[in-house]
């Protein structure tokens, strides 16, 4: 065996020129799909983070029926038996309870639809971020009294400013139509053109003698310490409560756009890697081929005196395994660099492609992340198809009888 | 002659050679499938907009996009129907009124947009009459309302439902009426569904203390190509009071979504061209040092460089120009099979509507892809060629003639 490798690795840097280009074409390939995989995932990881925390949560606590009609009468009340098993689960970094209910804000001769949140403010920071993103006057700090605040882009279509009074106009819980008016105490921008376009922040317990519900709220967005504990602690809240009032939704239930989006773009990267190694396949096919034909009359005379032909399938296996590894090799450590880099210095858009990616939601910002699986993976899959690849080769090795070697022209 | 000579070389290794070609075919192939789908996407969320309300060109009164307000009106109807009646290239128009509102039912309610449209015309412009699927669309008859399925869901409400509909009027007061569900619509796009609800135009306007007034005018044009000469020559025939949006203004994100999708595939057209030249470096390579004896004795008896040069750069090119169209073909009849039956996706249904696709893509093929294939390839084949073509040049005949 030590033998083969020897003679194997002698035998392909007898043709220089050959094996260095078709490695580079391994390193290309194997570099490339690892940074573009590492791009991919490091995108996705940090605009999930990015949208649960600016306002979804990763967990919701629903009514069972508001997934599908998300009104106000599949609400439910937010008991202090459901507060208990949130506090004494460690895993769960915070809750806000809320309400959601849809209106018409009204300011001189300007009306919009809006969609409008009843919020704890001072839980809410526990969970969520948009507070922080207040644009101008003030963030409001209690459950009722303090006024509302808006989208950024509602105001500027309101043809108002901070300070002044507006008319929200909500249906009620009980059908009837209320109306109150309002002091804008601030405006936010948020950067999801949907919120910035029609969202109206007012307190809990506003909103809720608005729509005159009292003590009943639409969701508690709950917020986790580790990403990856959403599947296993919402299976404990759904345990734990009464599901027919109320039950625990994970972040994928509550926003499948935003899951299924990142699924497309994932299967569509996976496709266009793979067509890239099966296009570098054929080149390490191409190249084996050529050296193994190139050869015949040498594998003659060695399999005429008495070299097993396994052996010599072997000895080409090995050499084409030399080329893979050592090309996988080099494109690991650069993919390793590219990541690294742009994990630490991400890829940040202006103008037109920044605006299109934050109008579905994304932050317009490319990160890398390194993660051993894609590195694995791919190593994986480009070793795979050099094999594949070279097995045309072997077999035209492994069926060569000795003397159609020797006289091979 | 050369051209002669270059083919014949190639085919002295056939296997050599079919190898090249068919990596150049699957990769061809792939890619354009590939870009086929993601361009059939792309149109399909623009011809959604545009077939579901947005229409080719939008006439408003001047500053109606900016800000939506009902006091941004358009009072002398009868000079902008004279103008788009000037302009020939209009296939069909219609008149409608757009507003923010609220549609209350008795146990919810929904902002959105309210719009009132005739029913006659309006078909014409959208295919929200074709897409009811339930009830019946609008027959002309006033308080009648036709809402998505989405909308319907939310308030509860179902063929026959009453609901309120209550948006700012001209005065500044709150107009409201009484509506009844006569139809049910759905389109690929929930977001649209749940936000978009048609009524009469007379039937708006009296909700709105408009009279005769009109907030949009809605165009189709004949050929979706010479939008933009509609639309200025409707600039030219109206006063600066009004603005003529065509679906390029209004949908300006998916319009700069499209061009930067072709920009992109550009790119990636490349990267894979780059992984086509290792293997035609290394291929062209071995051929001519297969045949170093044969160059020294074509240079030996007087063959100039310069030929021998060309003579390489040719047979990568034929090679790369027969897998362009080979692998073009293929690729084209994937697509234009599959453009006609579509392709499934449901099981990104949710995030594709959000999209404003729809669950079944019909891939398409477009004049960019051919043309990024055409040019990229057989270049790439050329610029894999150089160093080997370069390297034969320098050799000198009687070495060359003597080698082993």
């Amino acid at each position: 065996m030590k033998l083969l490798a020897t003679l194997a690795w002698r035998n392909l840097w007898r043709n220089r020129r050959r094996t260095l280009i078709t490695v580079l074409a391994v390193i290309f390939a194997t570099w490339l799909s690892i940074a573009m995989r590492g791009l991919q995932l490091g995108t996705y990881d940090q605009n999930i983070s990015w949208a649960l925390n600016l306002f979804s949560g990763y967990i919701q606590l629903q009514h069972p029926g508001f997934e599908d009609n998300p009104s106000l009468h599949k609400s439910f009340r937010f008991t202090d038996e459901m507060r208990a098993q949130l506090d004494e689960d460690a895993r769960v970094r915070g809750y806000a309870p809320r309400i959601y209910a849809d209106g018409l804000v009204s300011h001189m001769d300007n009306s919009l639809g809006t969609a409008i949140f009843g919020i704890d403010p001072e839980v809410e920071a526990d969970v969520t971020r948009f507070r922080k993103k207040i644009d101008n006057g003030r963030m409001i700090a209690a459950r009722s009294g303090e006024g509302i605040v808006v989208g950024r882009t509602l105001l500027k279509n309101l043809r108002a400013s901070v300070g002044d009074t507006v008319v929200i106009l909500a249906q009620g819980y009980d059908g009837a139509m209320g109306n109150m008016k309002y002091r804008i105490a601030g405006a936010v921008k948020t950067g999801m053109a949907e919120f910035d376009r029609a969202a109206v922040f007012m307190g809990i317990d506003d909103l809720s003698e608005l729509v005159s519900m009292p003590g009943k709220i639409s969701v508690v967005a709950v917020s986790l310490h580790d990403l990856h504990e959403v599947d296993a602690v919402a299976a404990d809240l759904n345990a734990a409560v009464d599901t027919s009032k109320v039950r625990a939704l994970t972040w994928e239930k509550v926003m499948p756009e935003m899951k299924q989006s990142i699924q497309l773009d994932n299967y569509s990267g996976m496709l266009m890697l793979a067509i890239l190694i099966i296009v570098v396949a054929f080149g390490i096919l191409n190249t084996v081929l050529m050296s193994v034909t190139e050869r015949f009359r040498e594998f003659g005379i060695l399999l005429s005196i008495g070299m097993p032909q396994k052996q010599l399938v072997m000895l080409v296996f090995i050499e084409t395994m030399y080329i893979a590894l050592v090309g996988i090799l080099i494109g690991n450590v650069l993919a390793l660099g590219v990541n690294w880099y742009l994990s630490e210095y991400p890829i940040t858009f202006s103008g037109e492609y920044a605006a299109m990616m934050e109008e579905y939601g994304w932050l317009p910002q490319m990160h890398s992340v390194i993660r051993l699986s894609s590195f694995f993976n791919t190593s994986l899959a480009v070793i795979m198809l050099s094999l594949l690849a070279a097995f045309y080769p072997l077999y035209r090795v492994y069926k060569l009888e000795p003397l159609k070697g020797i006289r091979y022209t | 002659m050369l051209l002669t000579i270059a083919w014949r070389n190639i085919w002295r290794n056939r296997r050599r050679s079919m190898i090249v070609l068919i990596s150049v075919i699957v990769g061809v192939a792939a890619m354009m499938f590939t870009d086929g789908l993601s361009v059939g996407m792309i149109h399909q969320m623009l011809d959604n907009r545009i077939g579901s309300h947005t229409s080719h060109i939008q006439i408003h009164a001047k500053g109606f996009n900016d800000n939506r307000v009902i006091g941004k009106n358009i009072e002398k109807t009868r000079i902008v129907e004279h103008a788009i009646e000037q302009t020939p290239e209009i296939r069909h128009w219609s008149r409608r009124v757009v507003t923010y509102g609220l549609l209350s039912s008795a146990l919810s309610s929904s902002g959105g947009l309210i719009i009132g449209v005739e029913p006659e015309r309006e078909p014409n412009i959208t295919s929200i009459r074709e897409s009811i699927v339930e009830g019946e669309y609008l027959s002309g008859a006033p308080h009648e309302v036709v809402i998505g399925r989405k909308l319907a869901e939310k308030l509860q409400v179902g063929i026959g439902g009453k609901v309120v509909g209550m948006a700012s009027a001209l005065s500044g007061d709150v107009g409201s009426d009484l509506f009844r569900v006569v139809g049910i619509y759905e389109t690929v796009s929930s977001e649209f569904d749940k936000t978009h609800m048609f009524t009469t135009l007379d039937n708006a306007q009296s909700m709105l203390e408009l009279d005769d007034r009109v907030l949009e005018y809605a165009i189709i044009v004949d050929d979706i190509n010479r939008v933009e000469e509609a639309a200025a020559q409707l600039r030219r025939n109206l006063s600066a009071d009004y603005e003529v949006l065509s679906y390029i203004d209004l949908l300006p994100l998916l319009v700069a979504q499209m061009e930067m999708y072709d920009e992109m595939m550009y790119i990636v057209y490349i990267i894979i061209g780059l992984a086509m030249i290792f293997g035609i470096v290394n291929t062209m390579l071995m051929s001519v040092f297969e045949r170093i004896r044969e160059f020294g004795v074509l240079m030996a008896i007087g063959m100039k460089n310069a030929y021998v040069f060309r003579m390489v750069m040719i047979e990568a090119f034929i090679l790369g120009v027969i897998g362009t169209a080979v692998g073009l073909g293929l690729g084209a009849l994937f697509i234009l099979a599959t453009g006609s039956v579509g392709i499934d996706l449901s099981m990104f249904a949710e995030s594709l509507t959000a999209f404003g696709a729809g669950a079944i893509i019909y891939p398409k093929l477009t004049m960019t892809t051919v043309v990024n294939v055409v040019i990229i390839i057989p270049l790439t084949a050329l610029v894999g060629a150089l160093y080997p073509a370069v390297k034969a040049t320098r050799l000198q005949p009687v070495t060359a003639i003597r080698y082993v």
